[in-house]
């Protein structure tokens, strides 16, 4: 027997829900167990007081030290290496296949396991450099092991800082090293930040690399050549050889609370990130089927934020139904089906939890036909806004008019906001869709070739437009048009068959392309 | 391919000849007045196996605005770039040819190219101040400069406001970031960060294309007060906008320089059917 999809769907809700919960459960009972146990023995005195009796007795001072010096040493050596390798993979290098192999290398250093870390360190810092059990060995041995991470979060958040602005800076007769050192670096900062700190929560939890390196002294370290013990070092030898179990819960409790603190900081830096160009539509593998036929072929790219990517090719390359994907327009078409995801802002738009009602409002439509509805220009825009409740009358003649003006079509209609929207000229109707999509304020705008049915001197108003709102909005364009993709167009996508053939600045799909065929559409060979 | 760059260099044709440093007529060389300040001869560019610009050449006049224009693709904004190098910045860019800046070839080996981009100051299709507050954009350039007295870089942040004719808008949020500036403002901005490091040409891509109208207009006033201190080459898509401001004017098609001289000259009788084609709107 076949179970229908709508059940299916319902018991894999209740699956994923209760491992959500078992997860959380889990989770809570770990902090809870460690924090009920421990929190009584913390105290002031158990944290700033020597240990007495091998830790049997007295307070965890030096481990606290050690746990606080030892990362902080492990830092001060990663980060400049770390930061250096990045800036020179994304800054000094082009992709090369040595580019490659570092990358490749650092990936596989960010898998292998601490205990071999801490191996690799008494062999190598202990023992054959001669530095003994201490601060130096453990130091080095946990950079080695953070490193990976911190290059890789570097060289992320190199990656994000706008080309423009390096190309500013070169333009002002700046060296490379000084665009690094004022552009490129300052805005990666928040980036880093991160990487350090997901690295310090890393270390602070770190036994294995740990107790092979900077052995398990109990006493207070005077230099980089004494052993430490850290707190982690510490819970693991009095749970094991059974010294004193609340001792060892108390450190445990200390521990708890620091990672806590560290990985707390770290979410809130990334949270107050500046906002950065950032991706604001990544499309999967997206492939769309009506029935037996299959419109789109395994598409994949991503839209940055505040750009207008402009989508070419001759009729049939499923150009539009790559547009309708973005919104679940499809979905519309009986027997269509679809394969694949489409994150907006990293959320999937076809997820479980993504209502297509509010996704629609989120991501505004003008289509090829300018379709005012049958009402006044003044409801026509008001249309969006009240279905949203927005009833006050002073919000939204505020909205429509400056939707409106975005639009370019205040000056030509505000003496007669009242008359039929369907009265207005070819063009300025599709500028009232225009301002009607606006008016819904979304933060990504599909056109359907929005300039088809207009004289050139509208499209030029729609061009202008378009070319006005992509400060503040995010916009896709498909467009029959080539020279109108040349013209407005950031990113150039261009369709054939239902398959991206070529996906990239638009100045070079249009003057340098890769590939043949998008050569043949572009110079006007077929199409 | 049906590029040019199939072909071996020497069959490429000579572009029209007549304007370039040969043959120097349109500036009335000798009387002094209008001095040459760059010179594109035989310029050639490859990205690749792809050729950008085919045997270039132009001059541009001392404290004049020299436009250029041509259909999306045509090498302008290449040639723009090749004045003050920033397409080394790409990788497989290769360049045969001769660009003299006051007689000096700016390629030849051991020029200082950030001495270069110093004096050929650059202002890109779209605003793009950087996410510090005004005042630290404009006074970026000193400060890569290694000016570190603030009282200089107070009063050179100023001029250079004025000089962009924004000073009256931000001399009480000098402070305020630039990103939340208009548009319009912003890309002022950008010219009075140019403008702080005291170049002797400005090199505009397109500057207009992301401002509306009024903005356009405001931009283009003051490029027409700024060409009375600085030499100005412009590329723009708008070919009225070369009409109304630039004094010379060269039309480009797939990389080649096809038409080139004084603005009036070229669009009441250019010399090209192709560029009388693309003037009047048969293509482009």
């Amino acid at each position: 027997m076949r179970i229908s999809p709508k059940h299916t769907q319902r018991i894999a809700i209740a699956l994923l829900g209760t491992a959500t919960g078992v997860t959380l459960v889990v989770l809570l009972f770990i902090i809870g167990f460690v924090l009920e146990k421990g929190l009584p023995v913390v105290s002031f005195s158990f944290l700033f007081s020597m240990p007495k009796d091998m830790g049997r007795a007295g307070g965890i001072l030096p481990t606290l030290v050690g746990t606080l010096l030892l990362p902080l040493l492990a830092i001060a050596i990663a980060l400049p290496l770390g930061v250096g390798t990045a800036v020179y993979l994304t800054e000094y290098t082009r992709e090369t296949r040595l580019t490659r192999i570092i990358r490749f290398g650092t990936d596989c250093l960010a898998g292998i396991p601490s205990i071999i870390f801490g191996l690799f360190g008494f062999i190598f810092f202990v023992t054959t450099l001669k530095l003994g059990w201490s601060l130096l060995s453990g130091g080095l041995t946990l950079a080695i092991m953070v490193l990976p991470t911190i290059i890789r979060t570097s060289e992320e958040a190199i990656r994000a800082v706008p080309r423009a602005w390096r190309e500013v800076s070169f333009s002002l007769g700046a060296t490379r090293w000084e665009t690094v050192t004022k552009v490129v670096l300052p805005n990666a900062l928040p980036g880093i930040v991160t990487g350090v700190m997901l690295s310090v929560g890393r270390s602070i939890g770190e036994t294995a690399a740990v107790i092979f390196t900077a052995g398990s002294s109990l006493r207070m370290p005077h230099s980089v050549f004494d052993s430490v013990r850290t707190m982690a070092v510490h819970f693991y030898i009095m749970a094991r050889e059974g010294i004193s179990n609340e001792n060892a819960y108390g450190t445990a409790a200390v521990l708890v609370i620091s990672v806590l603190l560290v990985n707390t900081t770290t979410y809130w830096l990334m949270e107050n990130m500046p906002a950065s160009p950032s991706i604001k539509v990544s499309v999967r593998d997206l492939k769309v089927f009506f029935g037996q036929f299959q419109a789109l072929r395994g598409v994949s790219l991503d839209v940055p934020a505040f750009q207008i990517l402009g989508v070419i090719g001759p009729s049939g390359s499923a150009k539009t139904t790559f547009l309708r994907a973005l919104n679940r327009m499809n979905e519309l078409t009986p027997g269509s089906r679809m394969e694949g995801q489409v994150l907006l802002d990293d959320e999937d738009v076809y997820g479980p939890g993504c209502d297509a009602v509010a996704l629609r409002k989120r991501v505004g439509m003008v289509f090829a036909m300018p379709v005012p509805l049958p009402m006044s220009i003044y409801d026509n825009l008001a249309y969006g806004p009240r279905l949203c409740g927005i009833r006050a009358r002073a919000t939204l003649d505020t909205l429509i008019e400056t939707s409106l003006r975005a639009a370019f079509l205040w000056d030509e209609v505000k003496d007669r906001l009242r008359s039929s929207g369907l009265r207005l000229s070819g063009g300025q109707q599709q500028r009232l869709c225009l301002a009607r999509t606006l008016a819904m304020q979304p933060e990504l705008i599909l056109l359907d070739e929005p300039c088809s049915g207009l004289d050139p001197i509208s499209t030029a108003r729609i061009e202008e437009a378009l070319t006005m709102l992509k400060a503040r909005y995010t916009i896709i364009l498909v467009t029959n048009n080539t020279k109108q993709a040349a013209r407005v167009a950031d990113t150039t996508a261009f369709f054939l068959m239902g398959e991206l053939i070529e996906h990239g600045p638009t100045g070079q799909i249009f003057t340098a392309p890769r590939d043949q065929r998008t050569d043949d559409y572009v110079t006007g060979r077929f199409g | 391919m049906n590029t040019p760059a199939s072909q071996p260099a020497h069959e490429v044709p000579v572009p029209v000849a007549g304007f370039n440093l040969h043959n120097a007529v349109f500036f009335g060389a000798g009387n002094g007045l209008n001095k040459v300040r760059m010179q594109v001869a035989d310029f050639n560019l490859h990205y690749g196996s792809f050729q950008a610009l085919i045997n270039v050449g132009m001059d541009v006049a001392a404290r004049k605005i020299t436009a250029l224009i041509g259909p999306s693709g045509c090498g302008k904004s290449t040639l723009l770039r090749a004045l003050n190098r920033m397409n080394d910045l790409i990788p497989g860019v290769r360049v045969s040819g001769q660009i003299c800046l006051d007689g000096e070839d700016i390629y030849a080996p051991g020029v200082d190219v950030c001495a270069l981009r110093k004096k050929t100051g650059m202002v890109f299709q779209r605003p793009n101040p950087f996410p510090l507050s005004v005042f630290d954009n404009v006074a970026f350039g000193l400060r890569v400069a290694g000016e570190r007295s603030k009282a200089a870089i107070h009063e050179t942040v100023e001029r250079s406001l004025r000089g962009a004719w924004l000073w009256d808008q931000v001399r009480d949020t000098l402070h305020a970031p630039a990103l939340d500036l208009p548009l319009d403002q912003q890309q002022r901005l950008c010219i009075a960060r140019l403008l702080a490091i005291e170049p002797e040409v400005i090199l505009l891509d397109e500057p207009c294309s992301a401002l509306d109208p009024i903005a356009t207009a405001k931009v283009e006033e003051l490029l027409l007060n700024l060409k009375k201190q600085y030499t100005i080459v412009i590329v723009t898509h708008n070919m009225q906008q070369a009409a109304r401001i630039a004094d010379y004017t060269g039309y480009m098609l797939l990389g080649e320089m096809i038409d080139f001289g004084p603005t009036a000259a070229l669009f009441t009788t250019p010399t090209d059917r192709r560029t009388n084609d693309y003037l009047s709107g048969r293509f482009g």
